[in-house]
């Protein structure tokens, strides 16, 4: 998380005017619903099949490449195509490392999506190197808009925008459609729901797509405002996700959704406000309040459920 | 005859311990006698990391928890053996800002051993001061905890410069790690972690792995014998990560991070978890494999792929994960010559019919 400190606030700097206060506190809350939806993604996979899927973060990395790639063109095309990429990845994903392994201990899904992580990491090694590649964001995105004599960026309004507006439609078709209930059911109890008649693998390609889909929308949002793009890109926000979701509570949509933005809310305001030899510790007090949530509430803060152990 | 099966008996316990030291001088021969002087440093690298995957398997063999935070105390023994030999003059020079409680240390220059020794010390206490969450936590909790652990000493590692010099590498850590060392160390932690696992102390982990509640019905105390587990491991990581650091000389926080805990986890996973042969036999196994990789990448394929190596080895674990998930050993010591006829580590049916209690297929 540290080291891949966003740069576009640099000139903020020299004094706290209102003006800062509000460009901070409108960021904090549209990448904290970014990383809530990592986090309602981390858990979604985690309640259904007990996967703690930390190649979750390596489909972020694919959908900045494919950002790379389309740099050039229109920027309807660099939404629609990194967003089915980063789907088809993942189901992908599924299809070949997890659905054999569907039966397997928690444990066996663990070792196995880092194997998908580390595999994903050294592909992109493989093709376009270590060297992080430069994803300049369209001049349109990132120019200020006057909001009541306020300028805000544009990229952290849509942000916003997106992120509220894509946690709704998720919450709403969990709710709403057969396909939502299923999950939902699935992620109570799964063994249940399949007595009951919810197709396994139907349950689990919609997971993994949904969770493609929100990856793919992060993708976008995050690697606009950090500007480049590097193998290793997804692990910093995969962690604040992971730490937030299992503070939340991993194993209730609800509680990670919520943990997740409140981490990510606040991890951002403390990078825009601490210094910056501060703001690093920051991530060893996240991991110290990790081991000790799930010890003394392994449910998480705002969950009943406990986290499936093996 | 009483003294003839007494007398197997024993040879049955030292078989294990004495066939996999057998295993280790035959490399260690090849490397010596046999194989050109490029292999040297590929052989004293498998040399160590036995050490540190024995070290992962003394904890996640016997308790069945897998740990993804055992490099962390490699971190710590490295850096503190680092510190300790490194000599007074260069120290004094380099480690200006170093904190007032550790400024005794820049007068101290340690032999290699006993500067091993202190940092597998030095781990075990690291180890034994974090246990008291960790042991009571299972399953998927306890890899994230691991985990969790294994990016606080990382974080800390690369952020307090004025101790670990951070991102920059360590200077003037003398290179005491030989290949006749390395060797010696492995030979040792084969007993060790043979010794553990065929004690009391190793049996009762052992039986909480296979079933928590049983084993606690009967009086184990499973946090604590989880705990003795975590603290010996830890020891052992301590001087693999000491040895490690006297070996490659200049090495910086990152060494100690995710494709490190990746390599050491795909060894024992691939080998066989719950058994010391099956680390061992992981370690050569997959050495041999990375440098037929290696070779490949660099001589056909002329470097234009680098990170091939890795990627194909993330394929093999996946396989090996779905098609034998207890490891190539599944799981099982080296059997007994006599018991050949029923070769049990060859059988795959009676490994994936131990495995975990699995989920019904309704469907």
């Amino acid at each position: 998380m540290a080291s891949r400190r966003p740069t576009s606030d640099s000139e903020s700097r020299q004094e706290h005017t209102i003006q800062d206060v509000i460009q901070t506190a409108v960021d904090s809350i549209s990448y904290g619903a970014l990383y809530a939806l990592m986090a309602l993604s981390l858990a979604l996979l985690f309640s259904v099949m007990g996967l703690m899927n930390f190649a979750y973060g390596e489909l972020i990395m694919v959908g900045g490449y494919t950002m790379f790639i389309l740099r050039d063109d229109s920027w309807v095309l660099l939404l629609v195509i990194t967003i089915v990429v980063v789907t088809v990845i993942s189901v992908l994903m599924e299809r070949i490392a997890f659905r054999p392994l569907r039966d397997a201990s928690p444990n066996t899904l663990l070792v196995a999506s880092f194997a998908v992580s580390y595999g994903l990491q050294q592909l992109a090694y493989m093709t376009v190197g270590p060297i992080p590649k430069g994803v300049s964001p369209y001049p349109w995105l990132v120019e200020s808009l006057d909001i009541l004599g306020i300028s805000v960026s544009r990229l952290s309004i849509i942000t916003f925008v997106v992120t509220i507006a894509l946690l709704i439609a998720v919450t709403a078709g969990l709710n709403r459609t057969m396909l939502g209930i299923q999950l939902r059911a699935s992620t109570e109890d799964f063994d249940m729901a399949r007595l009951v008649g919810v197709r396994a693998n139907r349950v689990i390609v919609a997971a993994f797509a949904i969770t493609g889909v929100l990856a793919g929308v992060v993708a976008l949002c995050y690697v606009s405002r950090s500007g480049s793009v590097s193998p290793t890109l997804g692990q910093g926000p995969l962690l604040v996700a992971f730490v937030g979701g299992v503070i939340g509570g991993l194993g209730s949509l609800t509680g990670a959704t919520i943990g997740g933005f409140l981490l990510g809310a606040a991890v951002t305001a403390l990078q825009a406000t601490l210094p910056t030899d501060l703001s690093s510790y920051t991530t060893l007090f996240a991991f110290s309040a990790v081991i000790a949530i799930l010890v003394l509430r392994p449910s998480g803060l705002f969950a009943r459920r406990a986290v499936r152990e093996a | 005859m009483a003294t003839a099966s007494r007398l197997e008996n024993l040879a049955r316990q030292l078989w294990v311990p004495a066939v996999l030291w057998v295993l280790l001088l035959i490399v260690y021969f090849l490397a010596q006698f046999v194989l050109s002087a490029q292999y040297t440093g590929i052989v004293l690298n498998l040399f160590i990391t036995t050490v540190l995957v024995l070290g992962l398997q003394v904890f996640s063999g016997n308790s069945g928890i897998l740990s993804f935070g055992h490099i962390a105390f490699a971190a710590l023994g490295a850096y503190l053996s680092a510190l300790l030999t490194i000599p007074v003059g260069i120290k004094r020079t380099t480690f200006l800002e170093m904190p007032g409680f550790l400024k005794w240390i820049l007068d101290v220059e340690m032999g290699t051993l006993s500067s091993t020794l202190v940092s597998g010390l030095f781990a075990a206490v690291v180890a034994l001061i974090v246990a008291t969450p960790i042991v009571r936590l299972r399953g998927v909790p306890a890899g994230i905890a691991t985990l969790a652990l294994l990016v606080i000493v990382f974080t800390f590692n690369i952020q307090t410069t004025s101790i670990t010099r951070g991102t920059s590498t360590m200077i003037g850590v003398p290179a005491t790690t030989t290949i006749s060392s390395a060797f010696l160390w492995a030979l040792v932690a084969v007993v060790v972690a043979f010794a553990y696992q065929a004690s009391r102390r190793g049996m009762r982990l052992r039986a909480s792995r296979e079933n928590e509640a049983a084993a606690r019905s009967v009086g184990v105390n499973v946090p604590f014998e989880r705990g003795v587990g975590w603290v010996l491991s830890a020891f052992l990581m301590g001087v693999g990560g000491a040895l490690y650091g006297h070996y490659i000389i200049a090495f910086s926080a990152g060494e100690f991070y995710f494709a490190a805990t990746f390599n050491i986890v795909l060894m024992l996973v691939i080998g066989g978890l719950t058994s010391v042969s099956g680390a061992v036999v992981g370690v050569i196994f997959i050495t041999v494999v990375k440098e037929i990789l290696r070779n490949i990448e660099n001589g056909a394929l002329d470097g234009r792929y680098p990170g091939l190596t890795e990627l194909v080895l993330a394929a093999i674990l996946i396989f090996v994960l779905v098609k034998r998930p207890r490891g190539l050993t599944a799981g099982h010591e080296i059997p007994w010559p006599r018991d050949w006829a029923m070769p049990r580590w060859a059988s795959r049916r009676r490994g994936a019919a131990a495995a975990d209690n699995q989920v019904a297929d309704v469907t």
